[in-house]
């Protein structure tokens, strides 16, 4: 049984396109234990931000469609201080990063629930800042 | 008859397959003459209790076109979250 995650953008990307079997075959087995996908508001807002600057309603439409069978969390105020923390540690021990990373991050922690990533070199930086935040990569 | 499917039919059946989703491309297409209307059944438009939302998403920009859409998206995302502030504060 696969313990409830949390779906970073690119890696979500990667399973609506199906062309690489590794995400295919961890996103089936995921869904055959959950049923849905969790991804949080940031992802939400990145595909439609990128899908509406190239002009693209039709995806828009068949992936929002797609999208609201599943589970979106919306970031808190918690969250929101919690990644200011991140940030601002981070940027003290000479990482930048920024916020939807940091938002993701604490959503994760807040939920307990690892992050399913691709880009996990930006997400090392806000462990390294003392968040337990548990990394996964289905590539 | 002889069924050919374009490179991302077939690419998605197989990553269905993959998954477990499917056991085979025989069960593939039993599904889809399962899914057929029978007799005087009216046709139905599939809704979206029709598949599970996992075989609804898979493969859903699987086209070359919206495969690159995609990939453009995620790239101005990524792009913007490491773009920072305009003014770093110094320390």
């Amino acid at each position: 049984m696969t313990v409830k995650a949390i779906l970073d953008t690119d890696i979500l990307s990667e399973y609506l396109k199906g062309h690489n079997a590794a995400v295919a075959g961890r996103a089936g087995g995921y869904a055959k234990d959950h049923g849905v996908f969790t991804f949080t508001s940031v992802t939400v807002y990145e595909i439609v931000y990128g899908l509406e600057l190239k002009g693209a309603s039709s995806q828009l439409n068949k992936v929002m469609a797609w999208l609201k069978q599943n589970e979106e969390i919306t970031p808190i105020d918690a969250d929101y201080l919690a990644a200011a923390t991140i940030k601002a540690t981070a940027r003290k021990q000479g990482s930048i990063v920024e916020l939807p990373d940091c938002l993701i991050a604490s959503i994760a922690v807040r939920l307990n629930r690892p992050l399913v990533t691709g880009n996990t070199d930006d997400f090392r930086a806000i462990q390294k800042t003392g968040v337990n935040l548990a990394i996964e990569n289905w590539r | 008859m002889t069924i050919t499917l374009t490179p991302d039919q077939e690419q998605t059946v197989r990553a269905a397959i993959r998954a477990g989703q499917l056991a085979s491309v025989e069960e593939f297409i039993e599904r889809a003459l399962a899914d057929l209307p029978k007799g005087d059944e009216a046709p139905t438009v599939s809704s979206p209790t029709a598949s599970t939302v996992f075989e609804q998403g898979l493969g859903l920009f699987g086209s070359p076109k919206d495969a690159a859409l995609l990939d453009e998206v995620v790239s101005i995302a990524y792009e913007e979250r490491r773009r920072p502030s305009k003014r770093d504060p110094t320390l």
